[in-house]
């Protein structure tokens, strides 16, 4: 009772009595890492795959369409909002995940292209549609869309296209000249998948050192005692792909702690989806 | 080179198909019988996070529901609670609108709402796919959302969909292929404890005559229900201790 009163008048003494021991008021270590659970292929479309990690669930599902190459976008996202998740907090994200697309950072664009049974290019190109919905948001949403999405494209599976039209033809392409043949499935070519995680940098302003603490996945509570917040985004090669931060910290050490975290979890992450196909 | 712009963008699901003949000698033994449900999954209490949360997956239908509150400042100067409920998931406007219709009156016929006067409960239920019979399947999850969460109700609801083919048979818990057949059907859902009915709602072509016997199949199949809606809720109240 008298814990819950400390943590009610003073939240910042009350996580400084944990953090100067190295754990959460859980039980959890600053920097353990939290369980992934992903599931591949239940939500419908082309691909689809549910990721809970982090007190975060979104699941994500692709559409495929047929359409002409052109230099128009091939790739958008919706981010249905919720209780938890407000509008404005779903555009925000959305430009982010649009962006790692346009940054080639999920799949190219020459590998949109529609194949033919053999496995050669034709002059159509794909066109994909990303659902995503939150499920459950108590933690940051990127750090479960961003895999999501990771995988939702490892599961996507597409059909052949047959085109009645030759090459030297200059009309049109109809809509009655495509036909989507089924019994021959390709997936896409990806680029490695990305991971995201989300910091907080905790200062306790009555000790003596005033030194800066990493924590790995906060808290929603913890984050309003944070002095900083930062998400991460590393990709193949361990390149650090995004860095989001919010707040002041001015150890740069802390940065590079940041993206070997994230790396050594996109590893894991990474063997999981080989050993899924 | 200039390049080309173009509007056309043709859905996946409109191109003509090439399929493999097998499928459909596979699918041919594979048919269910009547009274036989679709793989089923459900569960009280996913999240840690809602108040009140429920999951059920019938075949490929999947819905999720999650209830927040009862809450607000008891500004809301009425006798009982007000009930929102948010439908995600489904493009169709038009759907959305008659299942969110259904949903609250089944709903607020269910829920003691005098009992939690000046307050909201929120509703928010979401199709992760939808492979027929979303409707039941999102009763079926928002009734294990509100056992969940502790909510005043007189008591659990079984829902079911069951469609009727142009001889007069009965399809329990038919998928979206297999309803193309049917001439029309009925989401069915009641309180088994005082036999009441909470939502009838009848699509389609159904002869006058065979109304009674395909509701009294429909109360059958939705009484099949209860035991596993049940067991469900037990093991959600023994995982809390």
């Amino acid at each position: 009772m008298s814990s819950e009163v400390l943590r009610g008048i003073d939240p910042r003494g009350y996580f400084a009595t944990f953090i100067k021991e190295g754990v959460y008021p859980d039980g959890r270590g600053l920097l353990d890492e939290q369980k992934l659970v992903f599931k591949q292929g239940e939500c419908g479309g082309v691909g689809s795959s549910v990721v809970s990690t982090q007190g975060v669930t979104v699941s994500c599902s692709i559409q495929a369409s047929v359409s002409l190459v052109s230099d128009a976008p091939l790739v958008d996202i919706k981010i249905e909002g919720s209780q938890q998740l407000s509008e404005k907090d779903a555009e925000d994200c959305n430009s982010v995940l649009l962006s790692l697309f346009t940054n080639n950072c999920f799949v190219r664009r020459e590998n949109l292209r529609c194949l033919d049974v053999c496995g050669k290019p034709l002059p159509l190109e794909w066109q994909l549609h990303i659902i995503v919905k939150v499920l459950s948001l108590e933690g940051n949403f990127l750090d479960a869309a961003v895999c999501a999405l990771g995988a939702a494209l490892v599961d996507a599976k597409l059909p052949s296209i047959v085109l009645n039209h030759s090459e030297g033809d200059e009309s049109t392409i109809e809509k009655t000249q495509i036909q989507a043949d089924y019994r021959t499935m390709h997936r896409l070519t990806l680029e490695e998948p990305l991971m995201c995680c989300s910091f907080g940098i905790f200062v306790d302003v009555n000790s003596d050192k005033k030194s800066e603490v990493l924590l790995l996945s906060p808290t929603l509570e913890a984050i309003s005692v944070c002095r900083a917040t930062c998400s991460v985004i590393v990709g193949k090669d361990d390149h650090m792909v995004m860095v989001r931060e919010r707040g002041q910290f001015s150890s740069f050490s802390l940065l590079k702690k940041m993206c070997q975290i994230t790396a050594e979890r996109r590893h894991k992450f990474v063997e999981s989806l080989q050993n899924v196909v | 080179m200039p390049t080309t712009r173009s509007n056309l963008s043709i859905p996946l699901t409109h191109l003509a198909r090439i399929d493999d003949d097998r499928m459909e000698t596979d699918s041919e033994e594979h048919k269910r019988a009547n009274t036989a449900f679709r793989p089923l999954c459900v569960k009280c209490g996913v999240f840690g996070a809602q108040d009140g949360s429920g999951y059920a997956e019938f075949g490929n239908t999947r819905v999720l529901a999650q209830i927040t509150g009862p809450d607000g400042d008891g500004k809301w100067e009425e006798d009982r609670a007000k009930i929102t409920i948010e439908l995600k998931g489904i493009e169709d406007s038009v759907k959305v609108a008659e299942y969110r219709a259904q949903l609250a009156s089944a709903v607020s016929a269910v829920i003691f709402a005098s009992k939690y006067p000046g307050k909201v409960i929120e509703i928010e239920i979401t199709v992760l796919s939808d492979d027929g019979g979303v409707l039941s399947t999102a009763l079926s999850a928002v009734t294990l959302a509100i056992s969940h969460s502790g909510i005043e109700n007189m008591g659990l609801m079984a829902s079911v969909h069951v469609a009727m083919n142009s001889d007069g048979e009965c399809l329990t818990d038919p998928s979206t292929s297999e309803s193309e057949g049917a001439i029309g059907g009925v989401t069915f859902a009641f309180v088994p404890n005082l036999g009441q009915t909470t939502c009838v709602d009848i699509y389609g072509r159904i002869p006058l005559k065979s109304t009674s016997s395909l509701l009294e199949f429909a109360k059958q199949r939705a009484c099949a229900l209860v035991p596993t809606i049940h067991k469900a809720i037990v093991n959600s109240v023994r995982e809390r201790k």
